[in-house]
């Protein structure tokens, strides 16, 4: 993945038994809702990465998938 | 081993032993009692089986249904008395019969022949009348790490108000199938539930309002935001299942929960009118899985001890 501002902040990962790497996450969306009014969303959840996938390169299309990106 | 009587397979392993005991059969139990339970998340059952006798029993279970089942206590209550805990996954009323293995001094027999091997102290460690265990098969089974195949993500962040009857907290993975090989109607199991984990999924959403004028982005004037978070959470403990010939080890929901907190902050011309908050540390499970080590399945026939 090419080294860009993250749209999301990896907290802990761990090993798991089967090679994938547990991932603990937390991202960020802010939306306007008006001049007077805008709103933050914030996310943190766990994920399990399969072994060998990159985690910045994977946790990028899953949220995108999500509709977070 | 100068002395005694000594019965081994022809692996040389020991089946019978003037210096150790063998399990013989104490009883069968079919009518547990609920000691808790749940509806959340796939749901559970705890079932606790009382049992009488002078020694620790070794508890087995049969596995009536495709659930996951595991022991997870057993306690000597008062003097003779044990408490033997199983749980299992789903909400069924369905319950498997406990199997209960003790020494020979715990079981006393009317029969007038057999074979009876003593320790050196006269107690039996062996006695044919008794329906000494038969083991007819084993395997040690590894829990998945993670008890979900997918992240938890969409639940409200205002006052846990998603509840308990989303699914995303029910487990759907298991490991990859463990032979136990040939087994006979009633297929019966020893195996302690040791493994747990723990998911959680945090949401949170903070809304900020202007009041007054907004002037290059700023808020001119009197501003207010609120803040709400909920966390979500599960626990979870091993458990297997029987198909065919194989077990499978997964995960059981034993609780559920969910904390919120809600925050409210103003601010007058720039000025924060009040307030404050900090967070930090560690809670003691987060996302994590302990005692993963792989667990022994023993498997005896059912069908042997009616």
């Amino acid at each position: 993945m090419p080294d860009i501002v993250k749209p999301f902040t990896v907290l802990d990962t761990k090993e798991e038994t089967d090679g994938s790497q547990g991932v603990t996450f937390a991202i960020t969306k802010t939306q306007f809702i008006d001049d007077a009014t805008n709103k933050t969303i914030k996310m943190t959840t766990y994920v399990s990465i399969p072994e060998g996938e990159d985690v910045n390169t994977f946790l990028f299309t899953y949220l995108s998938e999500g509709g977070w990106l | 081993m100068s002395y005694g009587f000594e019965a081994t397979n022809n692996n040389n392993k020991v089946l019978i032993s003037s210096e150790t005991r063998n399990l013989h059969f104490l009883g069968k139990f079919s009518s547990p009692s609920v000691s808790n339970s749940a509806s959340a998340y796939g749901g559970f059952k705890e079932l606790s089986y009382t049992v009488t006798c002078t020694v620790t029993p070794v508890p087995f279970f049969d596995m009536p249904t495709n659930d996951y089942y595991g022991i997870v206590g057993v306690k000597n209550t008062t003097g003779n008395t044990w408490v033997i805990k199983l749980i299992r996954s789903g909400t069924g009323t369905t319950y498997p019969s406990l199997y209960v293995f003790v020494d020979a001094r715990g079981v006393s027999s009317t029969e007038s022949y057999g074979m009876q091997v003593l320790q050196n102290d006269g107690s039996a460690s062996f006695d044919s009348r008794k329906e000494p265990l038969v083991i007819t098969g084993g395997a040690a089974v590894t829990h998945p790490s993670n008890p979900l195949s997918s992240s938890i993500t969409g639940l409200s962040e205002e006052q846990c108000s998603s509840g308990s009857s989303h699914s995303q907290h029910t487990p759907d993975v298991e490991s990859s199938a463990v032979s136990i090989g040939s087994v006979s109607s009633t297929p019966i199991f020893h195996y302690s539930s040791l493994a747990q984990t723990q998911r959680q999924a945090e949401f949170e959403v903070s809304t900020s309002f202007c009041v007054g004028l907004v002037l290059y982005n700023k808020c001119v004037g009197y501003g207010d935001s609120e803040t709400n978070t909920s966390t979500y959470w599960a626990f979870y403990r091993g458990g297997i299942r029987r198909s065919g010939t194989n077990v499978f080890a997964g995960w059981i929901t034993v609780d559920g929960g969910c904390f919120w907190s809600s925050e409210d902050a103003s601010n007058f011309f720039f000025i924060n009118a009040g307030g404050g908050s900090g967070t930090g540390g560690n809670f003691p499970l987060s996302n994590e899985t302990i005692n993963l080590a792989s667990t022994a399945v023993i498997v005896g026939d059912g069908t042997r001890y009616a």
